[in-house]
């Protein structure tokens, strides 16, 4: 045996007797290190944004250094990915949403994750509506104009969604399922490149997060038909709600949430709950967030599974291929 | 007028002590990280974000946009020094800036990239300022027909790209089209070549293959020389261009801008559009197209004058139809928003302070980055005669950082060394990387649009003629057709008249 693989050893059997020490010692002085939150999306997106009031205000109102890291690339699955294999020891933590936790199991098949199996689900940030929005010049005024014209031309309308598999394009192709009509789907790669589309009129309507669709609505270029929430969007009281309009009980939205990787001791869990609570009460957060919300480790975990039962149902149903 | 009385407003806002120092800040910051690789003013503006809630909106908007156009200044300065891009649209900068720095020019190259993005700087700003609403409605008129012809026209016209072997041109920009179509497909949602890895299904990053294909192969066929390296040349001749390159700079200078302009009112192109088709053009319409790639001046100031002109008219689709054309102008616009402001058509009238506070500001903020620059010309060129040996592990570090800091994520940094390696052979083979990237850039949106328009037009072909822009774009890609093909055959025929007379 050479030197070099003798202190190795050495090395390894310290790190064995230390480890169990470690771990009773980062649940009652925890944390007493920078945690990272992993962002799964590029600095800057709505994520990210989430991301980062998040962090600040937990350093702020706990004392934790909490660092992000943007760890980026398909649809938030790399992300996601590294946070499911990270240590479980309270130190990584990870911002998950409806795509890529609820979705992405429904049209992945090479997923490397199980989002029930290797998370344990924290606290639920925000759920955010979905707009249905038209061309100020189109004709459609209502959810009822828009089934009436799909009826009269079936597949004609031109439904544009900011992509493939996103949350705005199985919120349409539910629709089409609910209402019982037929449009076409045009896909873009983002609101940046469906907006001029839209505004002309080219797209007969468009679905997608009520932040993109926000700007060209009070500038007036765009109208705002419907939301896609159980109950009006408090930034839209005047905009009805899909349910409302004659389809009782038709919800999607996208939601953000904490999650750590599965494995970590319930205390810690706990701890964290706790924190990210604290953080989302504060009213500066609410005004940010557009109100509260109060799911906890147990309802949001309930939340991941309905939403993925619900999404594999229409994915199934729409053909969405799946890769 | 109506436009000068705006401007003196937007002086006034922007010749305060306060913005005018957000102003120096921002193109201050905008330089260092365009210099640098990998980090550039998305990563940069979204790390400030935050701090410009506690600023009004003018000042964080001044600020924020000097960042942006600033770094289109900085990104030229390591293309043409060590052959890496700083930001994505210098990336054809590097094709002649670096072989100029070679020859001992790095100092002409510099001041004239800083005088070429200055002048269109500054003329597109009164672009924008003079026609900017007019310019924004007009973009809301391109659709998925109008951008496929745009990009064929494209195609077409750097079909006299294709300089020495065409097979060899032809065989790159497919190789440019394979690595473009790498990740997955907008239209049907499938990945597309990712073999299983996660990280390719967004495709291969454009600072990756730009990188890879000038930085690190340029550094393995240098070391691959035996003997005593020599990459640049010892006598570093004059620092400032002389009489002869500003006049024949000045007219592709102008056409850079014109395209430039054009090419960033346009929220479905993406940035390096613009500088590729200037460069493009510049190698057209010279007279002797094969100094291009060898050092030609042109091929400076063109694409640079371009990237900053579409910089500034970024801004046109952003702040008067609130539709970011990239995803820096995204940020700008979320800034906006949670500042309370809603960019739209009305914003010059709601907000006059800001809008022509930020079109002041521009004019400013140019002035301050030419005045920044220029003395540092020196400095950086001096940075030639520094010895290879310790160069060239430097610009290998710089390479590896910024491709990994894009996404967190080592496998970027493999890419980028494998197609170091391709890029190597490439240049065995005496295959030039131009056509590649042409591949590789206009590929995809080619691909997307066509499909896109067939999509919407239920598979009628015809929506390419009906629609006139487009139709526009066909006729002239068709003339330039008729205009290549028609001289080469009486060329040939020519020849074939010549052989037989010799024979």
């Amino acid at each position: 045996m050479n030197r070099r693989s003798l202190v190795a050893a050495a090395a390894a059997v310290s790190i064995l007797a230390a480890a169990p020490f470690g771990l009773a010692q980062a649940q009652s002085g925890y944390p007493d290190k920078p945690m990272r939150l992993i962002v799964p999306f590029p600095p800057g997106g709505g994520t990210d944004i989430l991301g980062r009031i998040v962090a600040d205000k937990l350093t702020a109102t706990a004392g934790w250094k909490v660092v992000v890291e943007n760890k980026a690339g398909a649809g938030g699955t790399v992300g996601l990915d590294a946070a499911a294999k990270a240590k479980p020891d309270g130190y990584t933590l990870v911002v998950c949403q409806t795509s890529n936790m609820s979705i992405a199991p429904s049209i992945m098949s090479g997923l490397p994750y199980d989002p029930v199996k290797d998370f344990s689900p924290v606290r639920l940030i925000t759920a955010v509506p979905l707009a249905i929005v038209v061309s100020t010049n189109s004709p459609i005024k209502s959810m009822a104009d828009l089934v009436a014209a799909a009826k009269a031309n079936p597949g004609k309308l031109l439904f544009a969604s900011p992509g493939n598999a996103t949350v705005a394009h199985l919120a349409g192709e539910y629709f089409q399922k609910v209402a019982g009509i037929k449009y076409t789907h045009v896909p873009y790669k983002g609101t940046a490149q469906a907006l001029p589309d839209v505004i002309s009129g080219r797209a007969s309507f468009y679905v997608a997060s009520i932040e993109s669709a926000m700007g060209p609505v009070k500038s007036g270029q765009l109208r705002a038909i419907a939301v896609t929430s159980a109950k009006r969007a408090p930034q839209w009281p005047d905009v009805p709600t899909v349910a409302e309009s004659g389809f009782a009980g038709f919800e999607a939205v996208t939601w953000f949430g904490i999650a750590v990787p599965a494995g970590t001791p319930a205390p810690i869990i706990a701890r964290i709950d706790a924190e990210v609570a604290k953080v989302l009460d504060a009213p500066d957060v609410q005004e940010r967030l557009n109100g509260k919300t109060d799911i906890g480790p147990a309802a949001f975990a309930a939340l991941i599974k309905t939403d993925h039962d619900k999404w594999a149902g229409v994915v199934k149903e729409a053909g969405i291929k799946v890769n | 007028m109506d436009v000068l009385s705006n401007l003196a407003l937007g002086f006034g806002v922007a010749l305060t002590l306060k913005n005018l120092a957000y102003c120096f800040l921002g193109v201050f910051l905008g330089t260092l990280i365009g210099v640098l690789p990998g980090v550039g003013p998305l990563v940069t503006i979204a790390m400030l974000l935050p701090i410009t809630f506690g600023l009004d909106p003018v000042s964080s908007l001044i600020m924020l946009a000097g960042i942006f156009y600033g770094a289109q200044y900085g990104g030229s300065t390591t293309a043409i020094l060590v052959n890496m891009p700083g930001e994505v649209s210098s990336a054809v900068t590097a094709i002649d800036g670096y072989q100029m720095a070679r020859q001992g020019r790095a100092g002409p190259a510099l001041a004239t990239a800083a005088i070429a993005s200055f002048t269109a700087g500054i003329i597109s700003t009164l672009l924008v300022a003079f026609f900017g609403p007019l310019v924004g409605k007009w973009a809301l008129e391109f659709g998925a027909a109008e951008y496929f012809s745009l990009m064929l026209m494209g195609l077409v016209f750097s079909a006299v790209l294709a300089h020495g072997d065409l097979v060899k041109s032809l065989a790159m920009v497919v190789t440019g089209l394979m690595l473009g179509i790498v990740g997955t497909d907008v239209t049907s949602g499938l990945p597309r070549f990712s073999f299983g890895v996660a990280e390719l299904l967004d495709g291969v990053g454009f600072t990756v293959v730009a990188v890879g294909l000038f930085a690190v192969s340029e550094i393995v066929l240098n070391l691959a020389r035996s003997g005593p390296v020599e990459v640049f040349s010892k006598d570093v001749k004059d620092l400032m261009p002389t009489w002869a390159d500003i006049k024949a700079t000045t007219m592709p200078t102008l056409r850079g801008t014109a395209l430039g302009s054009f090419f960033g009112a346009l929220p479905g192109v993406t940035a390096s559009v613009a500088s590729f088709s200037a460069y493009m053009l510049e190698k057209k319409l010279a007279k002797d197209p094969d100094r291009f790639g060898k050092g030609a001046i042109e091929g400076v100031a063109a694409p640079e004058a371009a990237n900053n002109a579409a910089a500034q008219t970024h801004f046109i689709p952003t702040l008067t139809l609130g539709i970011p054309a990239t995803a820096v102008m995204a940020l700008v616009l979320g800034a906006l928003t949670m500042q309370g402001i809603q960019p739209g058509p009305a914003v010059m009238t709601t907000k006059p302070e800001l809008f022509w506070g930020l079109v002041a500001s521009m004019l400013v903020g140019n002035v301050l980055l030419l005045l920044l620059n220029l003395p540092l010309v020196g400095v950086w060129a001096r940075l030639t005669q520094v010895p290879y040996r310790f160069l060239f592990p430097a610009i290998l570090v710089f390479a590896s950082v910024g491709n990994y800091s894009l996404n967190n994520s080592a496998i970027d940094v493999y890419l980028c060394a494998a197609i170091g390696v391709l890029g190597y052979v490439f240049a065995k083979l005496e295959c030039q990387p131009a056509p590649l990237i042409l591949g590789y850039v206009l590929g995809p949106m080619l691909e997307e649009n066509l499909r896109r328009a067939l999509l919407m037009s239920d598979g009628s072909f015809t929506v390419f003629v009906t629609r006139p822009i487009s139709l526009v774009f066909l006729a002239v890609s068709a003339a330039l057709l008729l205009a290549m093909v028609l001289p080469a055959v009486r060329r040939g025929r020519a020849r074939a008249t010549d052989d037989s007379e010799a024979g």
